[in-house]
């Protein structure tokens, strides 16, 4: 075997490959953070989707994003029910209202679901199973991710939403994502009385369940035809590049986590780029010698590229697991849906080894400087 | 002494020289500068050597003088601006990049800094070295550690230069440029660092190096007890071959010469002369040395082995050591009177004929003696 | 111990390996630049939130005692405005209608909709202090007109030439602009007379005579903390009165508590602290090393201690400014592209500038204090 000079070099000055590893671990775990936002971003704003049951859902066509959805009459509905591959569609409704309960005489804004309870069509247990309690009269639930700023949300507690005090049936577990500071679940008679001047002609949504073995594309183009242009028909996927292009597009999502990505990367580079060129400096003699010795230009730019990956590679296993454990926090703090992917974690993967890979370039430069000639 | 052997005189042969291998190194005409434009320094002057192999080479001058230059181009490490550099039988200014990468994978460098990893034991400093070569890993193993021995650090093998003192280290970097057992050796002060054991240490391995592998090794150094072993000196001044003299055989071959009644006559002084102008060359056992019948070039001097003297095919005679011949063709423009053919394998020392000449020239007794010699033989 | 006029040995150390110093202040400066970039999206953030609030035109504001926060749409009666007029020391009391989720606009340029933020104010009675909404209020009488925001996100089409655009679903002739610019709820704003505010308002927004808040005009020669008072017994405990900068402190609270803007801008400036630490540690420590010789030397001349933690402290202090510099002069260009890009109110401030500051000498001044063991321990016969 031959003698690994590149991890010899890095393991004898440990002072210098310490401090490097702790900065490439902070860059790579900034990156991990940073890119955790950008995609939670529009993950969280998918919230509520992921939690429900369709696969088309139907809209107006001047549907924005989750918080902007538009509206279209109840009545539309026939004409997609009466579609062959439709086997439900289920209408929802959203709405906003002044919390009148808040804490210290806070009237938060409150955003409001209507829905029938009996559709089923939200996926967490939480709601099902409390499917009586929705449909009794002025009765409603809460989420639990709810901010204290609402008050206790205990079951009996009695709101005031709007116009109308309702009671507390009790909490279900969702997650308010990007909907409000607080969620309340409806029936749609409740929600009727709720908003009493909207009524339930006008819809938000249509969550489509297809016949079972459907297709969900070609049923998609089926019912666009049948709806007409003033509504849009999504499937999931479509649904999912829609929210996410909003937000990384029309807001500063992008922007904001993209600029810090860069400058982690940038940071990176220049960490690794510290170490792998301090200690080609320090041993421009010794490399010289190798070329004397007859090493060719592109074997001691491999030990130099060796230096760089080792720091990488060392740096990003710790960073990998800081991350996991960063993410669950922040989590918690913050409410946000930051999670690891198999495809992130390739991706950060790949740019650590870039920042190495451009850091060696960097640093072969250096390596230029060492004539074999002036050795002697 | 070798006179009355020696009857007629012979026609012109041609000379038969016997083959010998490209030299180490073969530098001719060698001009280099430092500097550009105005300010520009020419700091070597035209300067031709041949070194064959297994010639330890001592270089001394000043400083400045332009011997590591010289050792820097010879080794391939900056490319000469005028003149021709051949290594081992390979023309420098033909070669691409990765082919001058090459040609120094042949040869050992020891410089003065010893310029060791100090991340790397002694053993793995020395094997970034020997992993060049062709080696299988097994025998890498033990050419290093070998070698390592031989330099008197066997138990050091695993240390790192940090815990070795000035003198190991170096002894580390001579390990590293012998370990491959290079064609070439090129060293600059490497005995400048080490005791006088160390330094007789080393000086043996690199002789040990000319003799056993057939290196050419080429030295800069001012330590007086390494030119007592070097095989030829050769004196820098200014960036001109001042001398270049090859010591021993020329000490030989002035201890051979003295006692022939032929080089009696001559002053110490006109002996060495002749000795440095004499070179030596090797003839296997049945080698034709000279021809009947050709013309001659050149004069003989046997130091070792037997030969035949054939006339009209059949020998007439024998001639050992101490003998010579070829000085008739010399003397009378004839051709040669006789064939010579090496009995066994044959050492001789050649003077070529305008050498010849000049010592006729310069010595009136050495003349009178060679003449008287001629006219015996006829 | 350094006398005036003796040799700045920091300096000179510093200034004369040229490379050297260009490394480390590109290594701080960068760690810098993460710092100012964090901190930055961080004051664009809640300055977003305020923003308003510092354009109104008055040194007392009145809103709702249970309106949460400055973005939702909680008015008050205007008989209670009336009141407030009437207090001693209240020179005007003005009422600006706000809406935040009920207005949508019809972008002349391609026809989709948009939800944007609504203001209405009295043409007479103007509230903000934006010079090119003052200058055009007189044209807002007209009814059903409006002035636009000319920053706003592109894909409203606010910054077009169009003179009429669709306002809830109403035809309204676009009169004028300003440069206000989205936050990080609305994407853009128009402005317009209260009568086009009350007659377009649409939804369960209820009575759109009451005021979302009131702007007041504390007379000349009267304290602003009494007039408060005054107002404060003057008024029902259903109306909260604010001075202006509490208004904006009251946001700020709320911004802090339920987003999650703070700890995500506060990890990035940590990681830039830290590896900027490193950076400069690793610097200090070379330097350091290199010139060991050198300190001892002093020690044996006869220079106490004292005086190389000073050269110490002194020498990395100055890689600080070194880094921290032309970090700040890059950050202000990457402000002001963003900015543009992105719309966000990414602008320079005191604030972050000493935030800033403080962040990269502590982190350069606390890994030297690290480092500086060594000089401490430096043996003046180890020279010799």
């Amino acid at each position: 075997m031959k003698v690994p000079l590149a991890w010899r070099i890095l393991t004898y000055d440990k002072r210098r490959t310490a401090l490097a590893l702790i900065g490439i671990f902070m860059a790579i775990l900034l990156v991990f953070v940073e890119l955790g936002f950008f995609y939670a971003v529009p993950r969280g704003g998918l919230l509520l989707y992921d939690n429900m049951k369709f696969d088309l859902l139907l809209a107006s066509s001047e549907y924005e994003y989750q918080a902007q959805p538009g509206a279209f009459p109840l009545g539309r509905l026939d004409s997609v029910r009466s579609s062959p591959d439709v086997q439900q569609a289920t209408p929802i409704y959203f709405g906003f209202a002044k919390w009148k309960s808040g804490e210290g005489g806070m009237w938060p804004d409150v955003f409001l679901i209507g829905f029938d309870p009996a559709s089923h069509v939200f996926i967490p247990d939480s709601i099902n199973r409390q499917t009586g309690v929705l449909e009794r009269a002025d009765m409603v639930l809460v989420d639990s991710a709810t901010r204290p700023m609402f008050g206790p949300l205990d079951a009996g507690r009695v709101v005031e939403i709007g116009d109308r005090k309702v009671t507390i049936g009790g909490q279900y577990v969702l997650g308010t994502g990007f909907m409000g500071l607080g969620v309340v679940l409806a029936s749609t008679a409740n929600f009727a009385r709720l908003f009493p001047q909207r009524g339930l002609n006008i819809v938000n949504l249509a969550a489509i369940q297809l016949k079972p073995g459907a297709d969900p594309d070609p049923a998609a183009e089926n019912l666009r035809k049948a709806v007409g242009p003033d509504l849009q028909v999504f499937t999931r996927k479509a649904l999912e590049a829609h929210e996410t292009a909003y937000w990384t597009t029309r807001t500063s999502v992008g922007i904001i986590f993209g600029s810090g990505l860069l400058i982690s990367f940038v940071v990176g580079i220049m960490i690794v780029y510290q170490i792998v060129s301090t200690q080609v400096g320090r041993q421009l003699p010794q490399f010289a010698t190798l070329k004397a010795i007859g090493y060719p230009d592109r074997s001691l730019a491999g030990t130099v590229s060796a230096m760089s990956l080792l720091i990488v590679v060392a740096g990003f296993v710790p960073a990998l697991g800081a991350a996991l454990g960063l993410y669950s926090v922040i989590r918690q703090e913050t409410l946000l849906p930051v999670a690891m992917s198999e495809m992130r974690l390739l991706a950060v993967f790949a740019a650590a080894v870039a920042m190495a890979l451009i850091s060696a370039l960097l640093s072969v430069g250096g390596l230029r400087r060492a004539a074999p000639a002036d050795v002697f | 002494m070798c006179a009355a052997l020696v009857a007629e005189p012979a026609e012109a042969a041609p000379v038969v020289r016997s083959a010998a291998p490209d030299p180490a190194v073969r530098v001719h005409g060698l001009n280099h500068y430092y500097g550009e434009g105005e300010a520009r320094n020419q700091v070597l002057f035209g300067n031709s050597i041949e070194i064959p192999a297994g010639q330890l080479v001592v270089m001394t001058g000043p400083s400045g003088a332009g011997k590591t230059t010289l050792l820097t181009l010879i080794g391939a490490l900056r490319s000469a601006h005028e003149g021709k550099i051949g290594i081992l039988g390979r023309d420098l200014s033909r070669l691409g990049a990765g082919e001058l990468v090459e040609v120094r994978r042949e040869i050992g460098f020891i410089f003065q800094m010893h310029n060791l990893f100090d991340a790397l034991s002694a053993y793995e400093n020395v094997k970034m070295a020997a992993q060049l070569g062709d080696a299988a890993p097994g025998e890498m193993r033990q050419r290093c550690t070998g070698i390592l021995e031989r330099l008197g650090l066997g138990h050091r093998i695993d240390y790192k230069p940090r815990f070795l003192s000035g003198g190991e280290r170096q002894r580390v970097a001579i390990g590293r440029a012998l370990v491959n057992h290079p064609r070439l050796v090129l060293a600059d002060e490497p005995t400048a660092a080490l005791d006088k054991d160390s330094t007789m240490n080393v000086i043996n391995l690199l002789k040990q190096q000319t003799v056993e592998h057939g290196a050419a090794v080429m030295m800069v150094t001012h330590d007086h007890r390494i030119i007592d072993s070097a095989d030829r000196l050769v004196h820098m001044v200014d960036g001109h071959i001042m001398s270049d003299v090859v010591l021993h055989d020329a000490l030989r071959i002035c201890e051979f010469l003295r006692p022939i009644e032929l080089f009696k006559a001559l002053t110490p002084r006109q002996l060495t002369d002749v000795a440095e102008h004499m070179t030596k060359r090797h003839f296997a056992a049945g080698e034709t040395i000279i021809r009947e019948g050709e013309s001659g070039e050149e004069f003989f001097l046997i130091s070792d082995g037997e030969v035949e003297v054939i006339r009209a095919d059949h020998e007439i005679a024998r001639m050992r050591p101490g003998d010579f011949f070829g000085e008739v063709a010399l003397i009378s423009g004839e051709p040669r009177n006789a064939t010579i053919v090496a009995e066994g394998e044959v050492d001789t020392y050649v003077l070529g004929k305008t050498d010849f000449q000049t010592a006729l020239a310069t010595s009136q007794s050495f003349r009178d003696q060679l003449y008287r010699v001629y006219f015996m033989r006829h | 111990m350094a006398r005036p006029g003796s040799v700045p040995l920091a300096w000179r150390n510093l200034v004369s390996n040229k490379s050297r110093l260009l490394r480390s202040a590109g290594g701080i400066g960068f760690a810098v630049l993460l710092m100012l970039m964090q901190l930055g999206f961080e004051q664009a953030f809640f300055e977003s939130a305020f923003a308003v609030i510092r354009g109104l035109d008055g040194d007392i504001l009145l809103q709702s005692a249970h309106k949460y926060q400055f973005a939702t749409r909680d008015p008050f009666p205007r008989a209670d405005l009336d009141k407030a007029r009437n207090v001693p020391g209240v020179a005007s009391a003005r009422a600006l209608y706000a809406d935040w989720f009920n207005f949508f606009w019809k972008s002349p340029v391609d026809g989709k909709i948009f939800l944007v933020r609504a203001f209405g104010f009295d043409p007479e009675a103007p509230v903000f202090s934006y010079a090119d909404v003052n200058a055009d209020r007189d044209k807002l009488k007209e009814p059903n007109t409006v002035l636009v925001d000319r920053r706003a996100r592109r894909f409203l089409g606010m910054d077009s030439a169009a003179t009429e655009a669709e306002l809830n679903g109403a035809k309204v002739k676009i009169v004028g602009g300003f440069a206000l610019g989205p936050d990080f709820q609305s994407d853009g704003t128009v402005i317009m007379s209260d009568r086009t505010f009350a007659s377009l308002l649409r939804g369960p927004a209820g009575n759109p005579s009451a005021v979302d808040i009131g702007v007041i005009k504390v007379s000349e020669g009267n304290d602003r903390a009494a007039v408060q008072q005054s107002l404060r017994k003057a008024l029902p405990d259903t109306i909260a009165v604010f001075t202006k900068p509490e208004l904006i402190e009251f946001e700020r609270k709320f911004q802090a508590a339920v987003s999650s803007a703070g700890p995500i801008f506060a990890m990035g400036t940590i990681v830039g602290f830290v590896v900027g630490m490193l950076i400069s540690y690793q610097v200090t420590y070379t330097d350091l090393a290199d010139q060991l010789p050198q300190y001892a030397t002093l020690k044996a001349m006869g220079y106490r201690t004292g005086y190389l933690l000073r050269v110490v402290f002194e020498q990395a202090a100055f890689n600080a400014l070194a880094g921290w510099v032309p970090a700040l002069l890059l950050s202000l260009l990457l402000y002001y592209v963003i900015g543009r890009l992105a719309l966000l109110p990414l602008h320079m401030t005191a604030h972050v500038m000493l935030v800033s500051l403080g962040l990269t000498l502590g982190m350069c001044l606390i890994s030297a204090a690290i480092a500086v063991r060594r000089v401490i321990t430096a043996d003046p016969a180890e020279v010799f």
